[in-house]
């Protein structure tokens, strides 16, 4: 059997590359991304925004793994710590009429409390108060505090915590009915919002039972008295403000802007798959010296489409001004493609899924050459030139055509890697499962 | 959602600045010139103005007043 220089090269090459490193197969990257290590060591690859106070921390490839990076987002914030020194702190209802700053509020027991909220039923139907604690959907809080329904009330002894402010049955007040006695309760309950924003709480009438939005004849001008009422963010969302670049170029690919940035912990779990883009202003801006022309280019994408339809590209090094595209993961008519020069469609991949996929380029000074998932989609000829993009680079193309689904891994040289190809795919492949 | 149409891009993030600081954004916070700055960041509109997404944002009265619900943006040369 004959077996060509190149061939048995190849080969040696990918057994070589057996526990290397990428970028100690091939070093010279113009900058490297990803949630593993790229570099052998332990490199810092992430900063990351959590929900709860838009406190933000570094983290390494191993700081995700060991459970550090979702315990940091998952720590209980206090997102709301109720101020009745004053006034009503925000709360308002014109069905309650909240006033704050009362002091010397007691029970039946002789405890009494200070800088309290007076809640005053103004009719016998409904009656509630709302705020905006910046709770979030999907998320969840422990709401605690202290609260008094006089023993003088006709028919309210207590209150109802409400997820949102929409509904009128049971199952809308994860808090259930909490009731007073005539004396301060304490309270204290969780649950997972399924509303953003606004919360109400209401008058609580036990009596009125599973319809607890419900009249109650006489009922106007009863009491709620509220203290120290708190909202705990407990499972909490995490975003990435910066993708560290893995080269050691400092290259790093940034989203200054909180309602842009790609998320890595959703609802208190890692996401699968890599940094989730919602599809609608997810994306990370890049250096846009990352290649110099798409005639001495070569990208390694790992990306999961959520989506088989509309345009959308994972990766962008280079614009469409003057017929210099370079878009890698372009997802157009319902397939995925290499855009390349003149068109968005140079080179056809396939048919767009939902799998995650190795989309690899490589553009040398005589060809352009598309790889998907280690196979050759297609050969043309390479152009010289760049046109540089105004913003974005991954997960979309400028302020457009916004990647929906996950990326995992961008590598990119500005060199014509197709000597390493193999090694590099084969590495990548390996790690992520792909088939 | 709701937009604060503005005349320049610079004014634009000028309130967009003033509402990360109101939030306590690192950037304001660690004062490095690292972290997160904006809570959203303006666009510009097919007639160049700039559109900014103040949905969450603390508005004032005169804000309030002046916020639209809609604007067409500028259209990106690419892509199908």
């Amino acid at each position: 059997m004959h077996i060509s220089l190149d061939s048995a090269l190849g080969r040696q090459r990918r057994l070589n590359s057996v526990g290397e490193s990428v970028l100690q197969i091939a070093p010279n990257a113009t900058a490297a991304y990803s949630l593993r290590s790229l570099t052998g060591g332990d490199p810092k690859v992430v900063r990351v925004r959590r929900n709860s106070n838009n406190a933000e921390q570094d983290f390494t490839a191993s700081g995700i793994t060991s459970g550090a990076l979702t315990s940091f987002v998952n720590e209980d914030v206090t997102i709301y710590q109720s101020n009745y020194s004053a006034d009503a702190n925000g709360w308002s209802g014109t069905t309650s009429s909240p006033t704050g700053n009362q002091d010397g509020v007691s029970d039946s027991a002789g405890t009494s409390k200070d800088n309290v909220l007076k809640l005053v039923k103004q009719a016998d139907s409904q009656g509630y108060m709302q705020r905006n604690q910046g709770v979030v959907a999907g998320l969840t809080y422990t709401v605690s505090g202290s609260f008094l329904a006089p023993a003088s009330n006709t028919a309210v002894d207590g209150l109802l915590i409400k997820d949102g402010t929409a509904g009128g049955i049971s199952s809308n007040y994860p808090s259930g009915y909490l009731i007073s006695d005539g004396t301060w309760k304490d309270f204290s309950f969780s649950y997972t919002a399924t509303v953003s924003g606004l919360q109400r709480i209401n008058f609580g009438i036990s009596s009125l039972g599973a319809n607890p939005n419900g009249s109650s004849t006489g009922s106007t001008g009863d009491i709620v008295y509220i203290a120290n009422l708190k909202f705990v963010e407990t499972i909490s969302n995490g975003f990435v403000e910066t993708w560290y670049d893995q080269s050691g170029n400092g290259r790093d690919a940034t989203q200054a802007t909180a309602g842009s940035q790609p998320k890595i912990v959703s609802s208190g779990a890692l996401v699968a798959n890599g940094l989730d883009f919602d599809g609608s202003d997810d994306k990370f801006n890049i250096p846009n010296d990352l290649i110099a022309s798409i005639n001495s280019a070569s990208s390694f994408l790992v990306a999961k489409s959520d989506t088989t339809s509309s345009s959308r590209i994972a990766l962008a090094l280079s614009h469409s001004t003057s017929n210099f595209r370079f878009y890698v993961g372009a997802l157009l008519s319902s397939k995925f493609n290499f855009g390349y020069q003149d068109t968005a469609l140079k080179i056809e991949l396939g048919a767009a899924d939902t799998n995650k996929h190795l989309f690899t380029s490589i553009a040398g000074s005589s060809n352009a050459e598309a790889f998907l998932d280690g196979t050759s989609k297609g050969t043309v000829s390479s152009v010289d030139g760049k046109s540089t993009l105004s913003s974005g680079g991954i997960g979309s193309i400028n302020s457009g055509n916004f990647w929906s689904g996950t990326i995992e891994e961008v590598i990119v040289y500005n060199t014509d890697q197709s000597a390493n190809r193999v090694a590099l795919e084969a590495n990548i492949i390996t790690n992520y499962g792909i088939s | 959602m709701l937009y604060l149409i503005y005349a320049s891009k610079e004014a634009a993030i000028e309130r967009a600045d003033e509402e990360g600081k109101e939030i306590g954004f690192d950037y304001w916070v660690e004062d490095n010139g690292q972290g997160t700055r904006w809570l959203t960041y303006p666009d510009e509109t097919i007639d160049h103005m700039w559109a900014l997404d103040v949905t969450k944002y603390d508005l004032d009265e005169s804000e309030e007043s002046s916020t639209v619900n809609h604007y067409t943006p500028l259209p990106d040369p690419e892509d199908d």
